[in-house]
Order: structure tokens, then sequence, then C-alpha cells
């Protein structure tokens, strides 16, 4: 199993971080304590330019979730037929390759699903066999990779295609000015990604996919999710997300890699999803990895901010396009997401 | 690949049909034009009972989708577990023993998803590989076996698990006097059902599984699905679903048992997705059935109404406990849900 082809696709609208910042400060104004935490906030997001689903103006415009996620159901297909078409050209695939394909997306719904509406818009193959997720939020995109690669392994002579389209800033709550949302106003953008994996029997010459694992952390169904009701997803996140991070993952990637025949320092190539600079370092430190070994999610959540699901695939293109690995250098893929959970994908270029 | 176990789970508030109908008339009163239309509709629906999430006189206080919403997490839990249970008791697999779950339902969404509140709640594996999807609708059951069994075809000493949560009745639009909202609240009822799927390395006991296909017909994407909104889920059900089916589900099935080098006539077992009289009477109609061919899925409509994805699953549990086929009997497991789209399943006795 190889990963043949990694694209993605970024909404035409994109902003600097300096103009988003200050428009939020006027908006919610002085219901915000203290205005200068989001001053600081700035600084500290590590973000410096993110693309938006709408023109900014429009944000105002959106008074109800339902209008919110109509444009979701628009804008998440052109943005995901641009990612899928982009990681087929890549791969050197047609349409007709694809016999399954996995949606994923924590920021909007529909019924029915957008890979069935792009079945119609691209001619997808009317067999193909479609997984479209809702619930597993920013781990979303690493766990899409592994079912391929178990869809693939049962069929080796097949390729599946992962999809995922983030539009955070349609989920953004106006009205809310907890930490947490004043945090996520800051740090999520929008942007889709798109990952092509092809069964041992098909050519690729992208890296090898030669394991997988899903990690949940009992009890913690409170530090991260959304709160749902008529006014959308109200994000839920709680200071202790790097902690419990630092506590669990390190021996989860020693248990998985050493079932592997392998330790952290055989890997060369860390794929991690981007999270926000608090849970990059809680990951660096807590796995002791070498300066810079982040590097390439650092960049992507300057670059976009956090894409949620689509973050980990962005990064995964960056080092596929950008900073391959040499021949033979493993790689792990990680992303964690609401539960709390944790998915592992280790690689081999 | 055979399925292992099917059980079922449904809410303790049971409702005759005719005290579920006066209150709606008593609801919607003058504001339907002809009131005589309810009774005509209580003698068409073909459903004699229903089971509801809540007890029938908490509906009225259901003023905001949030509110359905959290009784949706609440009472998918509650029946999830106890349907997961069950197919986990009669299949003599132990919780720790189940290596992926999909769970599906087009009724509600949660995030962490069920699947994960279910990890803490029933002590499942915390390697457990999940799936939580939404946007499948009414096929989403069927689609769920066919997944499941595409892992097991990769993982041939493992077990997976489907379950379905639908619960219809807290997405009923209380304002909304259009046909298709009408129809759907004489049609729809609340109920999960849990299927185990194990792998050729395992001792399964039911019907194997041959070959599954998954069907989409281009250009259908508004005859059937929601229009999502602040006010929840509204029911998009166009007059002409009965005829896409009449016309369009013989060709597709032929083709399919083709591959397998079979016809109809070769198969003594049909477990069909209930849907209503209409789609039934169709679905009947295109296959060249008789009643007594989808007898079990006449009774599962009139004992609980149309539970969506579960449904089909309903049927599958009544046809293994109480009119199983005898050895050898090829079967064929089918539904249909929005996209339009089909998924089909065949089953060897």
């Amino acid at each position: 199993m190889t990963i043949a082809g990694a694209a993605s696709a970024l909404p035409p609208h994109k902003y600097d971080q300096r103009v988003l910042i200050p428009a939020l400060q006027r908006h919610w104004g002085a219901k915000v304590d203290n205005p200068a935490f989001m001053e600081r906030l700035q600084a500290r997001v590590g973000v410096e330019t993110r693309h938006l689903a709408l023109p900014m103006e429009q944000y105002y415009g959106l008074n109800t979730w339902g209008q919110a996620n109509n444009h979701w159901i628009e804008i998440a297909q052109q943005l995901g037929q641009k990612a899928l078409c982009g990681a087929l050209s890549r791969a050197g695939f047609s349409t007709s390759d694809l016999g399954a394909i996995i949606f994923t997306s924590i920021t909007g719904i529909a019924a029915p699903s957008i890979d069935a509406r792009l079945i119609n818009r691209m001619h997808l193959p009317v067999n193909i066999k479609r997984i479209p997720i809702f619930g597993l939020g920013c781990v979303a995109g690493a766990a899409a990779i592994s079912r391929a690669a178990d869809y693939v392994l049962a069929y080796p002579d097949q390729v599946a295609a992962v999809l995922s389209v983030e539009l955070c800033s349609l989920t953004l709550q106006q009205d809310d000015t907890s930490i947490a949302n004043i945090i996520s106003s800051s740090l999520f953008g929008d942007g889709a990604a798109a990952v092509l994996v092809a069964g041992a029997e098909r050519e690729s010459n992208g890296p090898e996919i030669l394991a997988t694992r899903s990690v949940f952390y009992p009890g913690t169904e409170n530090v991260m999710g959304w709160d749902i009701s008529e006014k959308g997803f109200r994000i839920v996140l709680s200071r202790d997300v790097p902690k419990v991070i630092s506590e669990h993952f390190p021996s989860d990637v020693d248990s998985f890699l050493d079932d592997q025949g392998l330790s952290r320092s055989d890997i060369g190539a860390w794929v991690l999803h981007t999270g926000g600079p608090a849970i990059l370092e809680a990951t660096a430190a807590a796995l002791d990895l070498p300066d810079h070994a982040l590097d390439v999610s650092w960049e992507c959540l300057r670059r976009t901010g956090n894409l949620s699901s689509a973050s980990v695939l962005l990064v995964l293109e960056e080092f596929i396009t950008k900073k391959r690995p040499d021949a033979g250098t493993y790689g792990l893929l990680a992303a964690m997401g609401p539960g709390f959970c944790a998915e592992l994908v280790l690689l081999r270029w | 690949m055979t399925i292992a176990a099917a059980a079922s789970a449904f809410p303790p508030h049971e409702y005759d049909q005719r005290v579920i109908l006066s209150a709606l008339q008593r609801h919607w009163g003058p504001k339907v034009d002809n009131p005589i239309f309810l009774e005509r509709l209580q003698a068409r629906v073909g459903v004699d009972k229903r089971h509801l999430a809540l007890p029938i006189e908490e509906y009225n206080d259901l003023k905001t989708w949030g509110r359905a919403n959290n009784h949706w997490i609440d009472v998918a839990q509650e029946i999830g577990e106890t349907a997961l249970c069950r197919a986990l008791t009669r299949a003599g697999v132990a919780p720790s023993d189940l290596d992926a779950l999909f769970f599906v339902s087009i009724t509600g969404i949660s995030c962490p998803s069920i699947d994960a509140k279910l990890v803490n709640r029933m002590g499942l594996p915390l390697h457990l590989k999940r799936t939580p999807i939404f946007g499948l609708g009414c096929v989403a059951g069927a689609v769920g076996l066919s997944r499941a069994a595409d892992y097991v075809r990769a993982f041939p000493d493992q077990v997976a698990a489907v379950l379905a949560v639908e619960l219809c009745s807290l997405t009923l639009q209380q304002e909304d006097i259009s046909i298709a909202n009408i129809i759907s609240s004489g049609l729809f009822g609340d109920g999960a059902a849990a299927v185990l799927v194990t792998g050729a390395e395992r001792n399964g006991g039911g019907p194997e599984i041959l070959a599954t296909r998954s069907v989409l017909f281009p250009n259908s994407e508004h005859v059937l699905g929601w229009d999502i909104s602040e006010k929840g889920f509204r029911m998009v059900l166009a007059r002409e679903l009965p005829e896409i089916v009449q016309e369009k589900l013989g060709p597709v099935v032929d083709a399919f048992l083709a591959e397998h080098d079979l016809t109809r006539a070769d198969l003594g077992s049909w477990i069909l997705h209930t849907g209503g009289p209409r789609v039934l009477e169709a679905t009947a109609g295109a296959l060249g059935l008789s009643e007594q061919d989808i007898a079990a899925s006449w009774d599962c409509l009139r004992r609980e109404g149309n539970l969506s994805s579960a449904s089909v699953l309903v049927v599958l549990e009544e046809v293994m406990l109480k009119r199983r086929p005898s050895p050898g009997t090829y079967g064929l497991l089918a539904a249909m849900g929005p996209g339009f789209s089909a998924e089909l399943v065949l089953l060897r006795w």
C-alpha cells in the first residue's frame, strides 16, 4: 500500500492575520473583557495568513447556522473537487480508477453527502464505495488514511481516495466570547486536501504505508469536541489537551513503533497535525524530538492556520512535493482529535 | 466473511399508531388543509405501532434543534449500547474482541461521536478502529455491512461491528405541514440495530457475505435527503421516488447477480429496507417479488415503522432468528438512500 498522491485546495479569499484579528476585535469590541488578550493571541497562535470560505465582509451577513451550512455545502463541493482532481493528476490516475472514497469533515453536514454530489460533478464511478465521516474532528484525516489503507489491503488492485474539507470559518460563533472561541477564531482556517492510497498491485512512487494504529484515551470525552445546537458548532477545547498529549502520546508512539521493530530514533520524517503552538510544542517536548523535526507542521500552521482534519494531509503534501525524504526513510504521520484519541500511520519513503 | 449476529434495541416508549396520529392531529389541527388526510395516512403507511425516543408528551417541549439533538446524543448511547451488547452476546464475542466499529445515523450528530462515547461506556478496546458515518441516510445500514465486510476481508481473523441508531422522532419538524413531513411523521420510528461481521478465519455461524455493490443513480440528488438548517433536519422526499425505484433497481440487481453467475430466480431470501408501502411495493414490482418474499420487511414496518438505516438490519435480525432459510440458500440484502443510491449485499445461508 502506498500514498500515490496528495493535493490541497484553498479558497481564494486569503487574509493576513493582521487583517483578521482587528476585524474580530472590532466585532467583539467591549464584549471581550481584556482586549489586550486578543493582541497577545495574534502573536501566539503562530498563524500569519488564512484562507476563508467567503470574503470577509460576508460573515457579518451569516445570521443563522442554516445559512452557514448551505455555504459549507457549496464550497465543500468546489474545494473538494479541486483537491481530488489535483491528487488524481499528481498520481497519474483518472476518476475511473477510484474504488472507494472516504470523505471527512467536522465543519458541516449534508444528505446526500458531499461525496455523492461529487459523483455527479466529477463523474466518479457510480459504483464507488462512499464513506462520509462526521464526528472524528481533527483526527479524521489521519484516520481516513488508515481506513483507506485497510480498504486497499482487502483490494490490492484498487485505489481509495481520502478527501477532507474543513471550512472552520463557517462555524465561527459570533456571539461567543469564551477563551476557547477566541482562540479558535484566531487559529482555524479553511481548506481541503485529498490523498490517494493505492493497493500493493498498483504502480506508485509515493511512501509505503506499513502499519496504522488507532488509540483512545478513556475518560477524556470532555477535553475536545463540539457543543452542537441550533446555533451551530461551538468549540469545546480544554486547557488540558497539551497535558493529555504529554502524558499519553509518547508511550503510544513507542509501543506502536516497537510492534514494528522500530524506535523513535528510526523516524526521519514527522508528519504531524498542526494543532496549535501549544500542541506542537507539547508534542515535540513529549517525544523529545530534535530541533526542526516539526518545521513542516509549523510552516503549514503559519500559512493556513489549523485546518482540522485537512491539516495533516497538507503537511503530508508538503513532504511529498517539497521536502521528500530519502528513499528508505521511515515517517510517522499522526493526528489527534476528540475522544480524546490519536491515529498513527507508519510510512516508509 | 460471515454475519455472526444481529440484534435490535428500542426505546421503552412504545405507542399505537392511533395514539401518535391523534397527537399529531391535535398538534397540527386546523393548519392541515384536509384533516382527513392524516386519517387516511394512518391506514396507508402500514405501521401499527412505533417506539419513540422520548415519552410522547415531551415532544411539545422540544422547542429547539439543540435540545432535540442533545436527547439524540443521550438516547443513541443507551439503545446503541443495548443493541451492540445483544449482538455481541448472540455471537459469543467479548467486547474486548471487537476490532472495528462502523457507527451510522442520519438523525443526529455528535463530536466526540457515539462510537467514541461507547468505548468509555462499554469498555471497548482502546485500539478499536472507529468510523462514524453521517450522510448516507436509509442506505447506511446496508453500506455499514458492506464496509465491515471489506474490513474483515483485509483482516480475516478479526471482528467488525455495524451499529445503526436512528431516532427519527427527534427530527420531527413541528411547524412543517408539507406532505413530505406529514408522511414522515406517520412513517418513521426510533430504534437501533447492531450486526457483527467476522472474517473468514473466525467461526461466524450466520450467513456468508459473498459480495457487495454500491450504486449511485446519477443526477437524482434532489429526490431524497435532508434540508438542513438551525431548525434541524427537514425531509426532502420527491413524489417520483417509487417510480425511480421501480425503473432503476431491477437492472442494477440483475447486473450484480450476473457477475456471480446468479439470477433473481436463484435467490430464496430477500432482506429489504422497509421504506414505506409505496417504496416496498415498487421494490417488489421492480424485482418481481411476491408478498411472501418480502413478508419480513412488511412485518418490521408494521411493528416499528421505517427506522431509516436501522430498518434493513432489523429485517436481517428477524430473518436470522425467525425465518432462517435452509443452508445453501442465496439471499440479497438491499437498501436505498439519498444520492439517490442503493447498496446490495449477496448472502449465502
